[in-house]
């Protein structure tokens, strides 16, 4: 009996600071989030509950709109883009190339890089009257790009920038995936007559299948996220054109005056998040079954 | 195995966990305490950001603790410079956890946010009247109200102003376009970029065989970064004879005539030819550069650095007074930076102090030439004489001949201009039509004025 309560003593100081901060750091914010999104005014001069208020108004917010409309364009360049790369990375580091700890080294470090590092690398890149790459394609090419002057154009360069800076760290999950397959399928599908093309798309990727799903959902929820860099490199602009969903609710937080607006937006978000992470999970349940 | 793990497993693992949890649960209660060792003291601490170079910053940020120091025995001060771009979020965290610093410098749009928040003291409460009434002579009280409440209470003390975005021109750049007329008129300024624009052969925008892709120098540098913009487009409106905000502060202001007008006018000049492309840098840094480099001939401008006045030392320069508008109006966005006392400061007394050293003649001059400012209680005479660079001596002498159109923004609970430059920007690059912007910007202002309740 009293062996339990000695371990009970020894226990109760590491459960409580565990919860200590699991309550300060996530519960307290998480449900604070919840109460804000059904008020109006600022932290500072008080609010005062709204009831639904906010998400009405969201639902009628072009701008929010928008920022999604974006986010979504962002997603759907940058997912496939770095699934596509990162997967051929991880085929070629999972290969056993001459020098392939170097090359592993070399291409795990934009991965390295922070994302602030990362915009100013490629802001100097493409500065229009010295930077290397635009000289390159101006001179090389005849192409006068608007990297960051036309919207569109920007938001499928900001994408282009994350896949890849992601495309080293996803490069090294996916060659752990490649790695897994036991040796003795691959050699009977070799002995077997299988093409290098039928064994990669018949035997490894339906391997390799939970992986990419990860992946999946990792670039995916990533995406929806998407901040630093347009914080870094275009400010949201040209106009707002490239105004992502993350970036709107940081410009209603700390630019717009509204932290409960924000608040609202962070958690239709979240739902956003959710569902995606939710489609991933059950389809993995599915695939499990 | 590591020194740690190996010291681990010499002593038991129980009484390993135990002394873990011991230290844990001692830093866990330690850091919910209170922050004692500032509060308990005494000592005021102020934050401010770096408006000249960080070095030249916190040399007169050492000379403020040391002067506070010598005027003050017994006591002492800290400072700490915050970048600006982390400064707003500082400052908000900090106010909204109730464990602010005790003085502050602060600018307009945060002002407008805190004033009416009781973040801040009400300096009639902390100073004495004499002391008030000295610090607020010759003040203009267009920027003595951005300080003052709702109900007359005094946020904060005015501290230094703003030479503002003055439209220069580049004297080379000009000589070399054949000496056109200034413009005195918003209208002019387009035919004057015109006539200022030049391609590598020396053709005119406009005349045969210009060639646009290899351009010498623009007429007007018009850079789409809502950071700079936010310096003078206000003057357009202004100028044209609107506010671009509406009175009670929840619409728009510029969906009329002279609204629509002061759009146009800015469209008509980005579409000219004669501004700058909006991607000729990619780094916001180089736009300040635009006109003094001579890579444009016209820009609205703040007071010649002396990093500037260095790297061209052959740019002369001429200040414009503001155009008119149709109406004959002159405006400029002023700029003001204040002092602030935290109203839950740990020491307000001690903080008073420090506000009142740093507000006091010397410092403020001090600082005020440090940061090209202008002095906010006016000058006898020429106020700069000796700044590394006679043009900078010129322009600033200048500069402060044109403060008379200073105007400033509408007060607001939320801040709509980096919003509102983002749309416009959207119009005058040929993103969105006219009306269409300003149904979106309307729709988006009022939905931020009533989040902001």
């Amino acid at each position: 009996m009293r062996r339990p309560i000695r371990e009970l003593a020894v226990a109760t100081p590491f459960v409580l600071s565990k919860a200590a901060v699991f309550g300060l750091f996530i519960a307290v914010p998480f449900v604070y989030t919840f109460v804000l999104t059904f008020q109006r005014g600022s932290i500072l001069s008080g609010l005062r509950f709204t009831g639904l208020d906010n998400y009405r108004t969201i639902f009628a917010d072009t701008l929010f709109r928008d920022s999604l409309r974006n986010t979504l364009l962002f997603m759907s360049i940058s997912t496939p883009v770095t699934l596509i790369v990162a997967g051929s990375v991880g085929l070629l580091l999972a290969s056993k190339l001459r020098g392939m700890v170097i090359h592993r080294t070399l291409i795990y470090l934009p991965s390295l890089l922070s994302v602030v590092a990362t915009g100013l690398i490629w802001k100097v890149l493409i500065d229009p009257e010295q930077g290397p790459l635009h000289l390159l394609m101006r001179r090389v090419f005849g192409l006068e790009i608007p990297w960051l002057t036309d919207g569109t154009t920007a938001i499928v360069f900001l994408a282009l920038i994350t896949a890849w800076s992601g495309c080293g760290f996803y490069g090294l999950v996916f060659m752990a995936g490649f790695n897994s397959i036991p040796g003795d399928l691959l050699e009977a599908a070799r002995i077997d007559g299988a093409s290098t093309w039928q064994v990669l798309t018949r035997i490894k990727l339906p391997l390799i299948q939970p992986v990419i799903q990860v992946v999946l959902a990792l670039v995916t929820i990533n995406a929806v996220q998407v901040f630093d860099l347009v914080f870094i490199m275009t400010n949201g602009g040209p106009g707002t054109a490239t105004y992502t969903a993350m970036w709107y609710v940081y410009q209603n937080a700390f630019n717009g005056g509204s932290v409960a607006y924000a608040a609202t937006m962070s958690v239709i978000l979240l739902g956003i998040t959710a569902i995606i992470s939710a489609a991933f999970l059950g389809r993995r349940a599915a695939v499990d079954q | 195995m590591t020194g740690m793990a190996r010291a681990a497993g010499s002593i038991d693992r129980r009484k390993f966990l135990k002394l873990t949890a011991g230290v844990g649960s001692a830093l866990l209660l330690s850091s919910c305490g209170d922050d004692g060792e500032r509060a308990g003291s005494g000592q005021p601490v102020y934050w401010t950001q770096p408006n000249a170079g960080q070095k030249e910053m916190q040399a007169f940020l050492t000379e403020i603790e040391k002067g506070f120091a010598a005027d003050n025995p017994g006591m002492t001060a800290k400072t700490l410079l915050v970048p600006w771009e982390d400064s707003l979020t500082k400052y908000t965290a900090a106010f909204s956890a109730g464990n602010p610093p005790d003085v502050t410098y602060q600018i307009i749009p945060w002002m407008n946010k805190w004033r009416d928040s009781g973040v801040l003291a009400d300096f009639r409460d902390i100073a004495p009247k004499e002391d008030i009434d000295k610090l607020l002579e010759n003040v203009n009280p267009s920027l003595l109200k951005v300080a003052q409440g709702a109900g007359g209470e005094l946020r904060a003390i005015p501290y230094v102003t703003d030479s503002g975005h003055n439209l220069t021109v580049n004297l080379n750049v000009w000589e070399k376009a054949g000496k056109p007329p200034f413009p005195t008129t918003y209208a002019e300024m387009i035919d004057f970029a015109k006539a200022m624009t030049v391609d590598a052969k020396g053709r005119r925008l406009g005349e045969a065989g210009f060639d646009k892709s290899k351009v010498d120098h623009y007429g007007m540098t018009w850079p789409t970064a809502p950071a700079i913009q936010e310096n003078y487009v206000w003057h357009y409106f202004w100028s044209f004879g609107t506010e671009y905000i509406s009175e009670d502060g929840r619409d728009i202001g510029f969906d009329n005539e002279a609204g629509r007008g002061a759009l146009e006018n800015m469209k008509e000049m980005v579409d000219s030819g004669a501004a700058t492309p909006p991607g000729l840098y990619t780094d916001e840094s180089k736009w300040a550069n635009a006109m003094v480099s001579g890579r444009s001939g016209m820009q609205w401008t703040h007071a010649l650095s002396a990093d500037q006045a260095k790297a061209f030392p052959a740019a002369r320069l001429k200040l414009l007074e503001p155009p008119n508008g149709p109406g004959g109006d002159q405006f400029m966005v002023g700029g003001c930076g204040y002092i602030a006392v935290a109203a839950k400061s740990k020491n307000r007394e001690a903080a008073y102090k420090l506000a009142k050293h740093i507000l006091s003649p010397g410092p403020k001059e001090r600082y005020t030439r440090l940061i090209l400012g202008l002095p906010i209680n006016g000058s006898a005479g020429a106020f700069y004489t000796e700044l590394p660079d006679p043009r900078m001596n010129e322009f600033m002498n200048e500069a402060s001949k044109m403060t008379r159109f200073q105007r400033i923004p509408p007060a607001l609970k939320y801040q709509p201009n980096e919003y509102l430059i983002g749309k416009i920007n959207d119009y005058v690059t040929g993103r969105q039509s006219l009306d269409d912007m300003i149904r979106d910007a309307r729709n988006q202002i009022k939905q931020m004025a009533a989040a902001a309740g």
